[in-house]
């Protein structure tokens, strides 16, 4: 008995809802559509048209649409943005840096095996010029 | 049974380790925990509607006020505004006021940026 008290509650509150979407998306078309048209007359066919049309025909389809776009509209998708950078484990700035760290130091390290190694054989090379050009 | 709850909430001296007890800080993920925070700052309004009755009146001055506007855009200054806006607010503000004002509370917040803060603060705070 509750279990359908409760299924008939939330299924009232959800066909109240759709009705007031339909009326909303009803007044949006209107909107939209004497936006850009400014013929009385020829903007009055497109709306009943499209009323017609998106409302009474393909209502599943373009009422889920509207509701995702009303979502977007009001800003739902900077919300899921923000949950995704909030939500990233690897982009913590300690473990970057951490990782870097270890990164940095070992490259140094090669750059300066490189920088001694060169200097090194720099020291060769003029050490055996040196031995070549020696008179005696 | 929840006796047994008020018990056990009884013996935890802080508000931290109450909260620990639900898992709002330990276990759960982090998007139980921010639609948990949503719905709780979502339902301030309702809330104070319930227990002062002039903060009910002042949102049902608001919804009415934010109806007209949309419906004045499409149809204009006229007797039709009038008619729809009575339809639309029979259903917002004398059957489902409380709901009604959820969904606005959220909307502002939306609107606003409130939502990030409440994103990035319950992220925040809810690290030990």
């Amino acid at each position: 008995m509750s279990y359908m008290l409760a299924n008939s509650l939330i299924l009232g509150i959800f066909g109240d809802f759709n009705f007031i979407l339909k009326i909303f998306f009803f007044l949006f078309i209107i909107t939209f559509i004497r936006r850009k048209i400014t013929h009385n007359v020829f903007a009055l066919i497109l709306i009943s048209i499209a009323t017609i049309a998106l409302i009474f025909i393909y209502w599943p389809l373009f009422g889920g649409m509207y509701f995702i776009y009303v979502l977007i509209t009001m800003g739902l998708s900077s919300v899921v943005v923000d949950f995704f950078f909030v939500s990233m484990d690897g982009g913590k700035p300690k473990d970057m840096i951490a990782k870097n760290r270890h990164k940095g130091i070992s490259i140094m390290e090669r750059k300066d095996a490189v920088h001694t190694g060169l200097e090194m054989q720099q020291r060769k090379q003029s050490m055996q010029q040196l031995k070549k050009f020696r008179p005696f | 049974m929840i006796s047994k709850i008020i018990e056990s909430l009884k013996s935890f001296s802080s508000i931290k380790e109450k909260a620990f007890a639900f898992g709002l800080f330990d276990t759960s993920s982090l998007i139980i925990k921010i639609i948990v925070i949503t719905i709780l700052a979502v339902l301030i309004l309702p809330s104070l509607m319930y227990a002062f009755p002039i903060v009910k009146y002042v949102m049902i001055v608001v919804i009415i006020f934010f109806v007209y506007g949309i419906v004045a855009k499409a149809f204009g200054n006229s007797l039709i505004t009038f008619i729809v806006t009575g339809l639309i607010c029979y259903f917002l503000v004398f059957k489902y006021l409380f709901l009604t004002t959820s969904l606005m509370v959220f909307y502002f917040f939306l609107g606003t940026g409130l939502m990030s803060v409440i994103v990035w603060g319950t992220s925040r705070f809810s690290k030990k």
